[in-house]
């Protein structure tokens, strides 16, 4: 039997689970012949004394029977249960919130006196992006003039002859 | 480690209550919609259920609301129950699945950071811990507990806080025992490792 197998049967051992007597003997045999497994076997005895004292008795008993909550739920089964309870508390309070969201917060203008075409407005028809559409266009036009003065002039077709003077 | 006295008791009273056989026969007569035979079968086990899903929570309203759905899903599914299998596991298989559930869901409420930070370099001695206060140490092995994993932690709240025998904890778990021994065998050493390194 090597460590890991005993240290295996030393833990059943201490809690009275193990699977076979003879089991337990060869972990017992591996202890007189390894230190390292005799600390375990100190060691683990020790925290499963700490199990053992921590849990005297439970944390929570039930007070009441539950069989009348539950025998009420089996006659009435559209009542909501017990966990579910909490669903109508959380969906109205996340509909409050969402009301009190689109209250503080209403649409901008959305009259019929200013229509606006949600679907085909884009940033293209937005006041400050036609200004600045207008200033590149000129600016264009200025460069163009400016380095290539014969583009008025040049032919649509390269290959063509230009024209004489 | 030997039985505790009060779940030994208990587990005489459970007998004294009714053996198998009239736990199969409450189950067959709730199925043909006996309401008293299954008020029966509640009283009977509510106790113990409401114990063993307060070893995994710490919220009474929520272990009780826990109990409650578990009886009620147990009602639900009485027509897919074997009756050549015991009632009990399959009770607490539902309970304890349920109750994992909700704790993986809401797994960031750690126990673990109401902890003191003392640390025994000595080996742990239990007539000292009788001095110490009670329920300071429960919640510290509490504490140690929580941070083994959920496969491992199970098996040793069955086994060694509720004194489940391991072929029962199979039967709940739908396990293989030597993988329930396996697994318990783990947990303590864990345990053991955690509870040495805690702070």
């Amino acid at each position: 039997m090597n460590c890991r197998e005993a240290r295996t049967e030393i833990a059943l051992h201490l809690g009275h689970d193990e699977s076979l007597p003879t089991d337990w003997e060869q972990a017992r045999r591996h202890l007189t012949i390894c230190p390292a497994c005799r600390v375990h076997y100190r060691d683990l005895k020790a925290a499963m004394a700490v199990l053992d004292a921590a849990d005297v008795e439970p944390t929570y008993e039930v007070r009441h029977s539950l069989w009348p909550k539950i025998s009420e739920q089996l006659a009435n089964p559209s009542l909501p249960t017990p966990r579910r309870m909490w669903a109508p508390v959380i969906s109205f309070t996340i509909a409050c919130l969402l009301f009190l969201g689109v209250w503080w917060n209403p649409p901008r203008d959305i009259s019929p006196q200013s229509p606006i075409d949600y679907t085909t407005r884009s940033l293209e028809s937005a006041p400050f992006m036609q200004g600045l559409n207008n200033l590149k266009e000129s600016r264009e036009r200025k460069f163009r003039e400016q380095t290539l003065p014969d583009a008025r002039t040049e032919p649509e077709d390269p290959t063509e002859a230009p024209p004489r003077k | 480690m030997k039985p505790k006295a009060s779940l030994a008791r208990e587990y005489q009273t459970l007998l004294d209550q009714g053996s198998n056989a009239s736990d199969a026969r409450l189950v067959e007569e709730s199925k043909r919609g006996n309401r008293e035979a299954f008020g029966e079968l509640v009283r009977r086990y509510e106790r113990r259920l409401v114990r063993v899903i307060g070893r995994f929570l710490d919220d009474p309203d929520q272990i009780d609301d826990l109990a409650q759905e578990t009886f009620l899903r147990v009602f639900e599914r009485l027509e897919q129950f074997d009756p050549a299998r015991r009632f009990s596991p399959w009770l607490f298989r539902i309970g304890v699945n349920l109750t994992l559930d909700y704790h993986r869901r809401r797994k960031r409420r750690i126990w673990g950071m109401l902890f003191s930070d003392r640390r025994s370099e000595t080996p742990f001695d239990p007539a000292q811990a009788d001095r110490q206060d009670q329920s300071d140490l429960q919640r510290e092995v509490r504490a140690v507990i929580e941070r083994i994993p959920e496969k491992y932690r199970t098996v040793l709240i069955l086994r060694d806080i509720e004194n489940f025998s391991t072929s029962e904890i199979a039967a709940i778990l739908d396990r293989k025992e030597a993988t329930i021994r396996w697994r318990l065998a783990e947990a303590r050493t864990r345990f053991q490792e955690l509870w040495e390194k805690r702070q």
